[in-house]
């Protein structure tokens, strides 16, 4: 007697095409869905002023350490007080309305709320000074924030992420006069730059083990 | 079958790509941890009116780093005078004089190049591109900043200048008399003989 009908015969193959086209799929999404190249790269809010790292950085040339001018000495980068923004918009365009978050800011006392971009997780120890000390540049980990109207993440910032430069971190290195130009590259070194970079690889230390970036 | 993939494939077209630009917050799945019971710099915090967590300086204090000093950090001897060199304990700081012009050097870069210019006679992009003729800095080759103290071009930094802000809160004292040491460098190279 013939219970099931002969066609459940391509079950098998059924059920095997199915998890492994369906298998295939559910791959794809966690890999390429679920990864911070997808879920960090790319975040960028609204800013409440509409602040142009182009034109600042870019076409006016002001070096990031104008504005971020903790960053060789602390953890943190820092986004600038209103003082720094009012030492020239006290007389630089002064009647723009896009510039008035800023007055009242400097009016008031009270910040300017700046929304937080980069931002790794609170277990998480991060250091600007010492990789800016060991010559890593602003644009390996931001990007060309002088091409950015508004900033957006570049890099994925995860674990992995750290971890592919402390393993390998020399072709990343350049002189420590170079952390904040966004566009040399390791082609153009002189001879004294090159020597600079070995002396500073043979001296870099960057931390593997969990207890480095996990305090 | 064709139509489960024809929505899949749909599905996937229409979530974004990789790379994409998003103004929403990421997606973090796992969140054990992320935000610890504690204010890192520039987090609001609820307690003061201002809502910083991170407390701007007090007048009247002095923080741990501060310069005690007074002469460094004024630029001044006694109430009134400014001091005609810079105090040989900087330069001492910074192990010499040729130290201390290469970190005046990098230091004028970023914080004056933008409206002083390279060669320090006002050039620079702000005023040019701003187009307010007004804030074009004088140029520091003639022979009133050529007389100045170097306490008056230190103080000048410190404190600020008619349009020009002071900087003392981005630029650290040692670094101010650093930016002296250069600007004394400029002018002796644009001399032209005399
Ligand atoms: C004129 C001042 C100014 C200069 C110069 C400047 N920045 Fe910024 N930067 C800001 C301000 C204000 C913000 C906060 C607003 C924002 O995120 O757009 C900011 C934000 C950022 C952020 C994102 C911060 C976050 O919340 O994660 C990065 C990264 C950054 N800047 C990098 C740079 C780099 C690299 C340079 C040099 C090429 C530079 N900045 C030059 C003022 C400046
Ligand atoms: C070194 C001088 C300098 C500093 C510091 C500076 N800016 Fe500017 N900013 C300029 C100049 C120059 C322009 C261009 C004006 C023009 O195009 O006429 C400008 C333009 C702008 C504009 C566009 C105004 C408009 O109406 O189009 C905004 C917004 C702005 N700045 C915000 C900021 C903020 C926020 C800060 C503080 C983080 C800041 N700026 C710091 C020099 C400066
Ligand atoms: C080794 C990679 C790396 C380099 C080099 C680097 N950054 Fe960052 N930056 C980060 C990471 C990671 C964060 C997030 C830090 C956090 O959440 O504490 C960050 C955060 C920031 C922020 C946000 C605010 C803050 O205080 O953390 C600013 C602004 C910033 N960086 C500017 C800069 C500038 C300017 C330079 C170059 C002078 C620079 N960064 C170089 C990785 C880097
Ligand atoms: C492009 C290269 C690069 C990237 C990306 C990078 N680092 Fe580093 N990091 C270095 C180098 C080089 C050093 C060695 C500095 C030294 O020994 O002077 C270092 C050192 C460190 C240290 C040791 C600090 C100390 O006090 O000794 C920590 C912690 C650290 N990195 C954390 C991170 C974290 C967290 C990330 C990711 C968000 C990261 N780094 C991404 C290059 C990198
Ligand atoms: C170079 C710095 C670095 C080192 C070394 C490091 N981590 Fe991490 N780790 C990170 C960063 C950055 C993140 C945050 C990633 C993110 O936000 O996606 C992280 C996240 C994690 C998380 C995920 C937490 C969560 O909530 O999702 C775990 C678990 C972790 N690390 C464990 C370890 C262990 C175990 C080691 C030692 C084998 C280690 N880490 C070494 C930088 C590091």
């Amino acid at each position: 007697m013939q219970i099931f009908p002969k066609s459940l015969n391509f079950l098998p193959l059924v059920t095997a095409l199915g998890v492994a086209v369906g298998g295939g799929i559910a791959t794809f999404v966690v890999v390429y869905y679920f990864s911070p190249r997808f879920l960090y790269v790319g975040y960028e809010p609204e800013q409440p002023v509409a602040y142009s790292h182009r034109l600042h950085a870019g076409q006016l040339g002001i070096d990031c350490r104008y504005c971020h001018a903790n960053v060789e000495r602390s953890f943190e980068a820092m986004v600038p007080p209103t003082q720094t923004c009012m030492g020239c918009h006290a007389v630089v365009r002064t009647d723009s309305a896009r510039l008035a978050p800023v007055r009242e800011s400097w009016e008031s006392g009270m910040p300017v709320s700046w929304i937080r971009v980069h931002n790794v997780p609170d277990h998480v120890f991060f250091d600007h000074s010492v990789h800016l000390s060991a010559g890593v540049g602003c644009v390996t980990c931001h990007g060309r924030v002088d091409r950015m109207e508004v900033v957006s993440i570049a890099e994925p910032l995860s674990m992995g992420w750290c971890l592919d430069c402390h393993r390998d971190p020399e072709p990343h290195l350049r002189p420590v006069s170079r952390v904040t130009d966004m566009t040399w590259t390791r082609e153009q070194a002189t001879d004294a730059e090159r020597a600079e970079m070995a002396a500073l690889l043979a001296r870099a230390t960057p931390p593997e083990n969990c207890s480095g970036c996990h305090r | 079958m064709r139509r489960a993939l024809t929505a899949a494939a749909l599905a996937l077209s229409l979530a974004a790509c990789q790379g994409q630009t998003s103004t929403e917050p990421p997606i973090v799945p796992v969140r054990q941890m992320h935000e610890q019971p504690r204010y890192d710099a520039q987090e609001p915090g609820g307690y003061f009116p201002d809502g910083r967590a991170m407390r701007p300086h007090v007048e009247h204090t002095v923080a741990r780093e501060m310069e005690v000093d007074l002469t460094i950090d004024t630029g001044l001897e006694g109430q009134a005078r400014y001091v005609d060199t810079i105090p040989p304990d900087v330069i001492d700081g910074f192990r010499g004089m040729p130290a201390l012009l290469a970190r005046g050097e990098d230091r004028y870069g970023i914080y004056c190049v933008p409206c002083h210019g390279a060669l320090g006679d006002g050039a620079g992009m702000v005023p040019e591109v701003s187009g307010v003729g007004t804030i074009r800095p004088p140029t520091f080759h003639d022979d009133r900043v050529r007389r100045m103290p170097d306490g008056q071009v230190y103080a000048t930094i410190r404190n600020g200048l008619r349009n020009m802000p002071a900087y003392r809160h981005n630029v650290p004292v040692r670094d101010r008399w650093a930016i002296v040491g250069y600007v004394r460098a400029l002018q002796l190279s644009q001399m032209d003989g005399r």
